[in-house]
C-alpha cells in the first residue's frame, strides 16, 4: 500500500511535468522558443538534439512529417514522452477511479518497460554524442 | 525527580522522511532524464544536486526513526547518476570550446581575422569603384 501511494505520487508529478513540456512545445510554435542550445551557443556546432524543440512544436500540432525534417532522432523521443504521458495519466486516472492498490509486479513491469523504452529512444542520441 | 522534565524516547514513525524521499526521487529521475539530452544536459546539475540533498536528509530522518530507506536510496542513486552525466557533458563542452579557441589561435587568431576583413573591404571597395 505504501509503495502504491509513492508510485501514484511519482506518476502524478511526471504526468504534470510531461504535460508542461507538451504545453511548452504547443505554445512556442513554430520557432519562438526562449531556451537556446548551450552546445551551439558555446561552440557554434550543432549538437545531436538541435532541432528537437521545433520538431516537438510541429508534432504537438500533428504535423509529423514536417517535424521529422528538423531532427530525425526526435521521433522516438517524442513517442517515448507521449507513451509516458499516457501511462502516467492512466495510473492517476485508475487511482482516482477507485483502484487504490497497484501490485508490486505491476510497478516492477512499469519500471522495466519505462527504462527500456527510455534507452531505446535515447540510445541513438547518446551514441551520436 | 520532576516528571515534567523527563523526555520519552522518540516514537517509531514509519513515514519519516517519506515526503522528502519522494521529492528527491522525482528530482533524481528528472536529472537522469535531462542529463541524457545534449542541449540541456548541463542543466541536470540543478535538480541533481537538490535531489542528492533531499534524499540525504530523507535518509538521515529514516535512519533516526528506523523507517524504510528504499525511496531515499533510489533517489540518491538517480540524482548521483544524473549529476555524473551532467558533469561529463560539462567537461566535454569545456574541452570542445577550449580546443576551438586553441585552433583559432593557431590559425592566427584575431589578427588574421582582421587582415581577412581588411582584404574583403579592399576587394568590395575596388569592385564598387569599377
Amino acid at each position: 500500500m505504501k509503495q502504491a501511494n509513492v508510485y501514484v505520487i511519482i506518476s502524478l508529478v511526471f504526468f504534470i511535468i510531461i504535460g508542461v513540456g507538451f504545453a511548452y512545445s504547443y505554445f512556442f510554435y513554430p520557432n519562438t522558443h526562449p531556451v537556446d542550445c548551450i552546445v551551439k551557443s558555446y561552440t557554434g556546432v550543432d549538437c545531436p538534439t538541435c532541432g528537437f524543440s521545433r520538431s516537438f512544436s510541429h508534432y504537438s500540432h500533428f504535423e509529423f512529417g514536417l517535424g521529422r525534417n528538423f531532427n530525425k532522432l526526435s521521433w522516438p523521443v517524442f513517442l517515448f514522452f507521449a507513451a509516458q504521458f499516457f501511462l502516467r495519466s492512466s495510473v492517476v486516472a485508475y487511482y482516482y477511479c477507485g483502484v487504490k492498490k497497484f501490485s508490486n509486479t505491476f510497478v516492477a513491469v512499469d519500471i522495466i518497460i519505462s527504462i527500456s523504452t527510455f534507452l531505446l529512444a535515447f540510445l541513438p542520441i547518446i551514441l551520436k554524442f | 525527580m520532576d516528571q515534567t522534565t523527563q523526555t520519552s524516547p522518540p516514537a517509531s514513525t514509519p513515514n519519516a522522511g517519506k515526503g522528502l524521499g519522494i521529492a528527491g526521487l522525482v528530482l533524481g529521475i528528472l536529472a537522469a532524464i535531462i542529463s541524457f539530452i545534449p542541449c540541456l544536459g548541463t542543466f541536470a546539475l540543478i535538480p541533481g544536486i537538490i535531489g542528492i540533498i533531499l534524499s540525504a536528509i530523507s535518509m538521515v530522518q529514516a535512519n533516526k526513526a528506523a523507517a524504510s530507506k528504499g525511496i531515499a536510496i533510489a533517489g540518491l542513486i538517480c540524482s548521483i547518476v544524473g549529476c555524473c552525466l551532467a558533469g561529463y557533458q560539462m567537461y566535454v563542452l569545456k574541452t570542445m570550446s577550449t580546443k576551438g579557441i586553441e585552433e583559432f589561435n593557431k590559425m592566427g587568431g584575431m589578427d588574421s581575422l582582421n587582415k581577412a576583413l581588411e582584404e574583403l573591404r579592399d576587394l568590395t571597395d575596388s569592385t564598387q569603384t569599377h
